[in-house]
């Protein structure tokens, strides 16, 4: 049979553990303690109550909204830019997907090193002669940071979204709109953007998904701190489970972390979806 | 009232400012074209500086790293004593090695790319072409396992191979990840677009459902193959969260994993830290460049179908 090994896969490794987990999820499970106590619906109660795990919601909220945003805009002005017919088109476009390509732990590493007091950008603000500044060090920055270097990982693959939905948008409407005398400005508000809306709804989407998910960046360069101020919910429940061996806990979380990812889902959608087709 | 004629001197200054304008045009354009270059300059210096940065700090000794770093200079990247010291140290880094790390990550990425293609491709196929009853609501069961983001199955998950006793094996870095619904779900798109009469045709000639599929469908389909082949690749390779708990052990380590371990351990290092970032780097940049295309229909693919 063609399906066997992939529905198996599928059902060992996917639907069964979530069924386990939902049920782990109403009792006390740790790891050190092997006796499993049902206690309904305590460890939800706890996670509302928990403050720690509000400040990680408050903080992956900021994070996202703040990396979609700039993320978002950056694409759409780099997909512009690279548009356009420019010798050495190829390298430009490389360069900026270089980072899509590289995995986040080199990135998030380096980055670190980048952010450092001794590191690359201090050096280089000196330079330029501006102030140094303690970025991933000072509560106020540390999460401006991530976002920075977040935008910096992922921009190439959402220009990527956006190039393939300019280049769909046919000449001839730019042509007559031009005869027409429409402005470049009014061009791009009334053409460019409308006809993006599908690229667009995707990359914010996806790009809200991905950002509420943040993991790898949190727990190599800064490890939720200082004074938690970048511990978002993965990492956090990462840390109750493999950290304080909690796993009802954890596994309660990763299910509110589940809610809230598709009540975004179709939010988005919802929102985004264009009120005419063109 | 005599109507007036276009003279040729009127056609003249017609031609003049026709000409003017077509001046002031193309001065405004390359004007502009210099101002896109200029900031299209800036923004690759922008996206190559890290790499640049990481690569030369690596052929550096480690006193060199910090004394050269301000103020910014060519000394700040070009070595000026240029040595492979950190290199040789990794490859004899205690307990393991960092070649063991890399075969590791490789040989699990090998694995989850082939087994992948093995598994998932048939079942698109029978997704694609197989009538049998419950296709659609078994297709919309594995579909809807794609909603669950893998941060949210990682406990579910580490539970499951933990009760089957996997923890810091291989099995645990490959198995879970073999089947692949976002796969089934492209590689099946494509398949449906492959024209029936081909299919036919070689049943007709006495070749069964598996035939049809292996000499027909397959060889049909490279590009596709090749991008998900990519996609999963590239996926085990940088995947972090699952193998740091699913087999922590030195033995097991793959690169990530040990590279984040040299972050959180042996900070001061910096020159083995760049070292050991370069090296995991360099293989997925060299295949980038070599199979660019593929990469970029592989983005389209899981983009704008996905």
């Amino acid at each position: 049979m063609f399906l066997l090994p992939a529905a198996g896969g599928i059902l060992l490794f996917s639907i069964l553990p979530i069924m386990q987990a939902f049920r782990i999820s109403f009792f006390d499970y740790s790891l050190l303690n092997p006796e499993q106590v049902f206690i309904g619906f305590s460890n939800y109660d706890r996670a509302w109550t928990d403050p720690v795990f509000r400040v990680a919601l408050t903080n992956t909220l900021l994070y996202t909204v703040l990396l979609v945003t700039i993320q978002t805009a950056a694409a759409l002005v780099l997909a512009l830019l690279l548009k356009q017919q420019v010798r050495g088109l190829a390298f430009f476009r490389s360069s900026i997907f270089l980072p899509v390509i590289t995995s986040l732990v080199v990135i998030s590493t380096v980055w670190k090193l980048m952010f450092n007091s001794q590191g690359f950008i201090n050096s280089f603000l000196q330079t330029v002669g501006l102030g140094a500044q303690p970025f991933l060090a000072s509560p106020g920055q540390a999460l401006l940071s991530l976002v920075f270097m977040g935008v910096w990982k992922d921009v190439g693959f959402y220009m990527l979204i956006f190039l393939a939905g300019l280049q769909a948008i046919p000449m001839e409407l730019y042509e007559s709109a031009e005869i027409d005398g429409a402005t470049k400005v009014r061009r791009f508000v009334w053409i460019t953007l409308p006809l993006l809306r599908r690229a667009t709804v995707f990359v914010i989407v996806i790009g809200t998904i991905s950002a509420f998910k943040v993991f790898t960046p949190v727990y190599l360069m800064t490890d939720g701190g200082p004074a938690d101020s970048t511990t978002a919910i993965v990492f956090y429940i990462f840390r109750s489970a493999f950290r304080y061996f909690q796993m009802g806990y954890a596994s309660a979380m990763s299910f509110i972390l589940l809610g809230i990812v598709l009540i975004l889902t179709v939010v988005q959608f919802r929102l985004l979806r264009p009120s005419e087709e063109y | 009232m005599v109507g007036h004629r276009p003279t040729i001197a009127d056609q003249k200054d017609l031609g003049d400012t026709r000409a003017r304008q077509l001046r002031r045009r193309s001065v405004e354009r390359v004007a502009g074209q210099g101002f896109v270059y200029l900031a299209l300059c800036g923004l690759a210096a922008g996206f190559l500086v890290p790499y640049l940065w990481m690569a030369f700090s690596s052929l550096k000794p480690q006193v060199e790293i910090f004394q050269y770093v301000y103020p910014v200079s060519w000394k700040t990247f070009i070595p000026q004593h240029f040595t492979l010291e950190a290199y040789r140290e990794l490859f004899h880094l205690v307990p393991f090695p960092l070649s063991r790390y890399l075969l590791n990550s490789l040989f699990v990425a090998v694995s989850v790319t082939i087994l992948s293609l093995i598994v998932n491709a048939p079942a698109a196929y029978a997704f694609a072409r197989l009538e049998f009853p419950g296709r659609t609501v078994l297709f919309v069961v594995f579909l809807s396992t794609m909603i669950v983001p893998f941060e949210v199955l990682a406990i579910p998950l580490y539970l499951q191979v933990r009760s089957l006793g996997w923890v810091n094996t291989y099995q645990a870095l490959i198995i879970p990840w073999v089947a692949n619904p976002l796969g089934i779900f492209l590689l099946r798109q494509f398949f449906q677009d492959i024209p029936k009469e081909l299919e036919e045709a070689a049943r007709i000639d006495g070749s069964s459902y598996f035939g049809a599929f292996r000499h027909v469908v397959l060889p049909n389909s490279i590009p596709a193959l090749v991008a998900f082949a990519l996609i999963r690749f590239q996926a085990s390779w940088d995947a972090f969260l699952w193998p740091l708990i699913a087999a922590p052990s030195a033995e097991k380590r793959v690169i990530q994993v040990a590279i984040a371990s040299f972050v959180t351990e042996v900070q001061t290092r910096w020159d083995l830290t760049f070292a050991a970032s370069t090296l995991a780097t360099l293989p997925i940049v060299i295949t980038f460049l070599i199979l660019q295309r593929f990469y970029v229909q592989g983005v389209v693919m899981s983009g704008l179908k996905g």
